[in-house]
């Protein structure tokens, strides 16, 4: 493999693997505690 | 449940977070992230071709996942009724559209899923053994789309992906896709392992990566990216629609679509590790004369077999690339017994990818007769025999098949406009500020705002002007042929014509209609409930 084909190949590595992966680990740190879901789960419309 | 006079009807939701993420995941991820983004991304020469397909993924996925997200969460109904409650009964036509468009490929799809499960079989049995070379493999899947078994498996896909959606939202495809998502994406994550420690592989990892530069000023190239982000992720066939439908009001809307595309091109690069790598290392010994073919050519040939192009091109029945043609041809030629169980844990990838998505487009249909106030087991019979019937014509004939595939693909360009009209006529910054963001202001910003006015419509410009450029001959409006424009505009006018007509009945039951699928609403039954009407 050429040094070009190495970059392009970390680069879109990171790009899409390491977005996914940071993505899900953002969402999963975000604090969406017991207390909120369970105000969510309960979707008023009076 | 009946407090205070007040009667409570509890709507479905997704458990958690991660419920919705997965069903996300598994309604994304299909069979053409492994058979047609390797295929595509040979056809273009692979490494720069990633540069448009990852803007593609920002320039259309994203923002048209995030508005179906936002019409879904916001409204509660499936397209029909959801468009029919933004911008006017008098639109939910266009809510039809894209139900009807989905719909119709959910009806080939499942054929499509009953091949993956008789190959699968097929694998598991042994009986692909004897596929030893490309015209074996061709004679096999001949021998098997000319017999009656391609409706006996489409049966079975219809049956099995009807008792998912008939358990409900948690217990059917909540449940359903927290196995099946995962186990996806381990068993493509050993398939790529093995594939990339294949000797010779190598050459299929440089072939991948290597950028052409020059390719990328090739318009078709970037029409290419833009068309496979526009199918691979979902974006713009409703069905993010439906399952926003039960998702909890205060989700992160902007983060959620990012993770669904993101997660489907994810599994998409894992399938060009495993594929191409996989044929360059293992197609130059199936090749007719190899012993006569220099090194050079040998390389040559191999492009051509992924690209299905030239004397290959018949190796790609239904567009499906090189998975029931030369696949098991590739798995029987490993001279060790991890061959057998390699093509196994291939088709047991397939079918899981497939059913995932089945089950979103069914969810989907089914959303359309419950938002009519039809519960939803009676909605999921009448959908799935329905379903069945229609797909019988695409299991029986492969140039049916091809139509249908051509016409609801391409109509799948018109159901993302049709997103993007809403989104314009309820007002895009209206949209973006309301039913986006919260009331924090988190969500997307202003520049949301130029995408949805500006880069989507000229986006859909290209690639419809495109696709129908590449197929008009001298008889580019003949409705019976199969692949040109002609037969996509018949059949879309008659599918639009009647929903204009059925509009009023369909838009009132659709809008109007507040017992929809256990959803939570109070109703006053109280005296003075009573006064207030």
């Amino acid at each position: 493999m050429t040094s070009e084909a190495i970059i392009m190949m970390v680069a879109v590595l990171t790009i899409v693997w390491g977005g996914f992966i940071a993505m899900l680990l953002f969402a999963n740190n975000q604090k969406e505690g017991a207390t909120i879901n369970q105000g969510e789960n309960s979707e008023s419309k009076s | 449940l009946l407090i205070g006079g007040i009667l409570k009807v509890k709507q479905e939701l997704f458990s958690s977070r991660w419920a919705l993420i997965l069903a996300a995941l598994g309604m994304a991820i299909g069979t053409g992230n492994i058979w047609r983004f390797p295929r595509i991304v040979a056809k273009t020469g692979g490494g720069a071709f990633f540069i448009p397909w990852i803007l593609a993924l920002f320039l259309w996925s994203v923002p048209l996942l995030i508005m179906e997200m936002a019409i879904g969460r916001s409204t509660r109904r499936g397209p029909l009724g959801a468009i029919g409650s933004l911008i006017g009964k008098n639109y939910a036509w266009m809510g039809g559209f894209i139900a009807l468009c989905t719909s119709a490929i959910m009806f080939y799809y499942s054929v499509v899923t009953g091949w993956c499960f008789k190959y699968l079989l097929s694998a598991i049995n042994g009986s692909l053994s004897e596929v030893t070379s490309g015209t074996a493999g061709l004679n096999y899947f001949g021998s098997f789309t000319g017999s009656i078994e391609p409706i006996i498996f489409h049966g079975i896909a219809m049956a099995i992906c009807c008792f998912i959606v008939f358990r409900g939202v948690t217990n059917g495809i909540e449940k359903a896709n927290k196995v099946i998502v995962p186990s996806l994406l381990v068993i493509m994550l050993i398939s790529m392992w093995k594939a990339l420690t294949l000797p010779g592989a190598e050459k299929g990892l440089a072939f991948l990566f290597t950028p052409r530069w020059e390719t990328l000023l090739d318009y078709k190239v970037w029409l290419e990216a833009l068309t496979q982000s526009a199918w691979s992720t979902g974006a713009g066939w409703g069905l993010m629609i439906a399952y926003a439908v039960y998702m909890k009001r205060k989700r992160n809307l902007a983060q959620n679509a990012l993770i669904t595309g993101l997660g489907n091109n994810s599994a998409s690069l894992i399938a060009a590790l495993v594929i191409i790598p996989t044929a360059f290392a293992l197609i130059p010994a199936t090749l007719p004369g190899v012993e006569n073919m220099t090194e050079a050519q040998q390389f040559e040939e191999t492009v051509q077999v992924i690209q299905a192009k030239g004397e290959y091109a018949e190796y790609n029945p239904g567009a499906t690339g090189l998975a029931f043609v030369y696949i098991p041809a590739l798995f029987n030629s490993l001279q060790e017994q991890f061959g057998s169980i390699f093509m196994v844990i291939f088709f047991l990838a397939l079918s899981m990818a497939a059913i995932s998505s089945l089950i979103a487009m069914l969810e989907l249909a089914c959303r359309i007769l419950m938002d009519a106030g039809i519960p939803r087991k009676k909605s999921i019979v009448i959908i799935g025999i329905t379903s069945f019937l229609l797909g019988v014509p695409s299991a029986w004939n492969m140039d049916i098949f091809r139509n249908q595939d051509w016409v609801w693909s391409v109509g799948l360009l018109v159901s993302g406009l049709f997103i993007i009209v809403t989104v314009m006529k309820y007002g895009v910054n209206k949209f973006r500020t309301e039913l986006i963001n919260d009331s924090t202001g988190r969500g997307v910003g202003k520049w949301f705002n130029i995408i949805v006015a500006v880069v989507l419509p000229l986006e859909f410009l290209a690639l419809i002007s495109w696709w129908f450029f590449q197929t008009a001959s001298g008889d580019w409006w003949n409705p019976f042929a199969l692949e040109n424009p002609g037969t996509c505009i018949f059949q879309w006018a008659v599918v639009i014509i009647f929903l204009i007509i059925v509009n009023k009945p369909l838009a009132e039951k659709s809008v109007s209609n507040k017992f929809l699928d256990n959803r939570e609403i109070n109703i006053d039954l109280s005296d003075k409930g009573k006064e207030n009407g």
